[in-house]
């Protein structure tokens, strides 16, 4: 539910917005507010009672909508936003400090700046209160991100790039064209939304596991909108249950992380105390590291090819004889 | 008249003029709200409206009058107004991509602050076409409200008031290891974000210690209700809340630090620089391999990751971390025999 703060603050950034960008969209609108375009409609109704005395019609807003389009005739000193609150200057400190980490290199000397600028644009006590609570509140981006600038002109630009990346999945390096859509961080990974040319499809790529990124000069056009986020988000969730499934079996010491991990979902409970796991398809690779993980603990039933594999490659490094390459699975992680 | 609209008439009015406006005058102005009472009762109402008008970060003064001018209520337009930031195209995409990134977050104690900041530096960088670049990434740029995870949005919330009053709380915790819901009474410090997962950390009055509390494990939560305007406790002066939180497994401090050495090879050897590198204290090249120097507090912690690379990743020091790497391999062995 939205309170009344958060209601007129929304307001009264929606009519300077309008004011300084005659005929933006509902759709534009309704993005950038977080407020569905039904409720916008309606919001826009409430603004025309508002006014100064003895509101008379020429002391009223004048707001209305028209084909999708909003226009402000008349803003009774509603052209500029509110300066911000205490709390929007923390939350933009805050989340701006994310690339102000060591991992992330030229982004955090770039980030120091811009947030030099917004501190230096409040009011001094505000500006010593923000400074202070902003050690209180410590958002991480997590690990480095390679690339991010190259990744992020390339968005912007509409530039396809050639990638080398190494798919976890396949456990090989492949190298491919990609038209970069989106960047987007989840719990504390960087990843691009980028539509391959080779697949000809969408993909998500961990900038982590992009070795190589070379900006082309090929434009290549709008691809119409696309939820970078969700895109992310939808890539990170279990596959769907599919054909192919692995089982797996947990001692009762690691059973608890485990259902934790997966928030119960596939999970089932052994006599013993332990767990057992049923993924779907998932790769090869990731559940023979997965299973390798667990140093033991941990047991591939099914099916009884990877479990050989598994073996297979235990055997050899449990032996500490070979050089690390005569060791390494075949396609290897 | 409602209050939504009576608090944008009464701000309408104080924008529209340069002089104070006497508090006869709003109640003549606002004859149902202010005028349909007594004096007294008029203006408690007033200074209600007043309170909810400073919270929306508008500066309204009272000026004292003298012989140049009236008494009254007073908004400094260049207090009221967004002050002008230059951020540069670079900078504002930056925030951006920082801001879109925390606003998806299934929980965060800025969620509509942020929002609101972020179209705010959007607008100081001029009309759409100006600053047409920052929407091009995010479809919304806020999370769908039924995506977020409402107890957690809670307990951040009660947690920010806390924090910034500096008040304490009552945690119900599920500790992980006792697996056991027990009450503890904590002075909250900070919170972290690390790897998607929020982290109080805290001085715990049972434990008589800082500790890190995950916020995902916290079951309810209750804020001390008495004088709430005097803080409870003192931030401690120097304290990283950072530091504090343990980044990798072989981070937690179990035992004393010691370096341990692994090699990477291709194709891995690129991504673990990316991803952990960054921890390590240093990363030699040898031909396509990469060895990573650690320290290491827990070697128990960094065998798990060894194995997940299986044959791309060889422990070289120290001994003890090589024979429990084989060991574990022995071990993984057998398991499947």
């Amino acid at each position: 539910m939205r309170d009344l703060n958060q209601r007129l603050r929304i307001l009264l950034f929606l009519v300077p917005y309008v004011v300084r960008n005659r005929g933006a969209s509902l759709a534009e609108l309704s993005r950038r507010l977080g407020m569905p375009e039904a409720e916008l409609r309606q919001e826009i109704d409430f603004l025309l009672m508002i006014g100064q005395p003895p509101f008379a019609p020429d002391d009223l807003i004048e707001i209305y909508e028209e084909a999708g389009r909003v226009y402000v005739h008349l803003h009774q000193s509603f052209d500029r936003p509110v300066n911000f609150t205490l709390f929007e200057a923390l939350a933009l400190v805050c989340a701006g400090r994310m690339f102000c980490t060591p991992a992330m290199g030229d982004a955090a000397v770039a980030m120091e700046g811009a947030i030099s600028r917004i501190l230096s644009a409040l009011p001094p006590e505000m500006r010593r209160l923000v400074a202070d609570l902003a050690e209180r509140f410590v958002f991480e981006s997590g690990e480095a991100a390679p690339h991010l600038s190259v990744l992020r002109h390339a968005v912007e630009e509409r530039r396809e790039v050639d990638i080398r990346h190494f798919s976890a999945g396949r456990g090989e390096v492949i190298a491919r064209s990609v038209r970069p859509l989106g960047l987007h961080l989840s719990r504390g990974h960087w990843y691009l939304v980028a539509f391959c040319t080779r697949r000809e499809a969408v993909r998500v790529f961990r900038l982590t596991r992009i070795q190589q990124a070379t900006l082309t000069d090929r434009i290549f056009d709008p691809m119409g909108e696309i939820d970078v986020p969700g895109t992310v988000e939808a890539a990170l969730r279990l596959p769907p249950r599919g054909s192919r499934e692995v089982v797996m079996s947990f001692s009762p010491a690691v059973a608890r992380w485990v259902r934790e991990k997966w928030g119960g979902e596939g999970c089932q409970p052994e006599p013993d105390g332990g767990l057992r796991l049923h993924l779907f398809d998932v790769s090869d690779e990731f559940a023979l590291s997965y299973a390798a993980s667990f140093a033991g603990e941990a047991r591939i039933l099914s099916p009884p090819q990877l479990a050989e594999r598994l073996r297979d490659e235990a055997r050899v490094l449990a032996g500490g004889a070979g050089s690390p390459a005569a060791a390494a699975p075949e396609g290897g992680i | 008249m409602k209050r939504a609209e009576r608090l944008l008439d009464l701000l309408a009015l104080l924008l529209n003029t340069r002089r104070p406006v006497p508090f006869s005058e709003i109640r003549e102005a606002f004859p149902e709200d202010y005028g349909d009472c007594s004096e007294e009762a008029a203006l408690r109402k007033f200074e209600r409206d007043k309170a909810d008008l400073t919270d929306l970060g508008i500066p309204l003064e009272y000026q004292a009058g003298d012989e140049l001018s009236d008494e009254g209520y007073l908004i400094r337009r260049e207090r009221y107004a967004l002050p002008a930031v230059k951020l540069a195209p670079e900078e504002l995409a930056m925030f951006f991509l920082a801001g879109v990134a925390a606003l998806h977050l299934e929980a965060s104690p800025f969620h509509d602050d942020l929002l609101l900041a972020l179209n705010k530096i959007s607008w100081a960088a001029g009309s759409r076409e100006d600053a047409g670049r920052d929407f091009a990434l995010p479809r919304s740029l806020g999370r769908v409200p039924q995506e977020g995870n409402p107890r957690l949005q809670e307990h951040l919330g009660a947690l920010r008031r806390a924090i910034v009053a500096r008040k304490s709380v009552t945690l119900s915790y599920h500790g992980f290891w006792r697996d056991e819901v027990s009450q503890r009474r904590v002075d909250p410090y900070g919170l972290v974000l690390r790897r998607g997962a929020w982290h109080l950390v805290a001085y715990c009055h049972t434990r008589r210690d800082i500790r890190v509390f995950l916020l995902e494990r916290i079951r309810g939560l209750s804020v001390n209700p008495l004088k709430p305007k005097t803080p409870d406790f003192e931030f401690p002066e120097g304290l990283k809340l950072s530091e504090r939180v343990a980044r990798e497994p072989w981070e937690i401090r179990s035992h004393p630090p010691v370096r341990a050495r692994i090699r990477f090879e291709p194709p891995v050897a690129e991504a673990a620089v990316a991803e952990f590198g960054h921890r390590a204290c240093q990363v030699e090249q040898d031909g396509e391999s990469r060895i990573l120097e650690l320290e290491v507090t827990s070697l128990d912690g960094l065998v798990p990751t060894v194995l997940w690379y299986r044959g791309r990743a060889t422990p070289l020091s120290p001994p003890e971390l090589c024979e429990r790497v084989q060991a574990a391999w022995r071990r993984i062995g057998e398991e499947h025999a």
